[in-house]
């Protein structure tokens, strides 16, 4: 950083002192999202199918494509992952089992599905993904009403 | 204790949630101002006044109308920053411009 903003802004800090700030999470409140999965999905979706594209190529260039689209694929398939284990370990109550008592399997094949689109190039599961993740989606959008 | 009235104030971080932007203890600046004629939009990392009266810095990961979802860019973190109720506009302190 420019020496003599930092020179300034510790001045300044003489007269106003900083407060603290925390970016820890401590505050319970209870709001969470699907958001997040339903993005991660899509560009699952998007990476599966540009790579099966690539189907029957080795050009370098190429080769260096499909590692950076599995890598991407990879990536967004565990943090789909993440994201629908919060739910069910966070969001979901026992009153959301009761309503929908087969929220465990769902979740649960949701997680393998996860993990079969990161070791395959499948596109029939990824769309099986898909539908999981809007069911999941659709309990939860229907919890909030 | 911050000078309110100015446009900016300076805060020191507190906690790992927002790694690696912002480090434990470091210092930020917030633009106070920021917000006056706009609202926060995805992407920003703002500083807010949680429901227990203390401030937070989070990452605006949604907007819906006065009211915003924030995040900790820490993954590791992520299930814990789920726990912040979504924040309204006017709990919002400002914008967070520089780390130093």
């Amino acid at each position: 950083m420019n020496s003599l903003l930092y020179s300034i802004l510790r001045k300044f800090e003489l007269i106003a002192k900083p407060t603290a700030v925390y970016a820890h999470c401590d505050v319970p409140c209870g709001i969470y999202e699907t958001d997040t999965v339903r993005h991660g999905v899509e560009t699952v979706k998007s990476m599966t199918d540009k790579l099966a594209a690539l189907q029957g190529k080795s050009d370098i260039s190429t080769l260096n494509a499909i590692a950076r689209m599995a890598a991407t694929k990879e990536e967004w398939a565990q943090r789909v992952k993440n994201e629908l284990l919060i739910l069910w370990t966070d969001y979901f109550r026992p009153e959301h089992l009761q309503k929908w008592p087969n929220l465990h399997e769902r979740v649960w094949k949701a997680a393998k599905l996860c993990s079969d689109v990161k070791r395959t190039v499948d596109s029939q599961k990824v769309a099986e993904l898909s539908a999981a993740v809007d069911e999941i989606a659709g309990i939860f959008a229907e919890t909030k009403k | 204790m911050a000078a309110s009235f100015l446009p900016f104030s300076v805060h020191t971080v507190r906690g790992h949630s927002m790694q690696p932007t912002i480090n434990d203890g470091e210092r930020v600046v917030v633009l106070r101002w920021a917000y006056l004629f706009s609202a926060p939009k995805a992407g920003d990392v703002v500083v807010f006044k949680g429901s227990d009266g203390k401030d937070y810095a989070k990452r605006v990961s949604a907007a819906v109308k006065n009211e915003f979802f924030v995040k900790g860019d820490n993954e590791k973190d992520s299930r814990d920053s789920r726990s912040f109720g979504a924040v309204k506009k006017t709990s919002v302190v400002g914008k967070v411009v520089m780390t130093y």
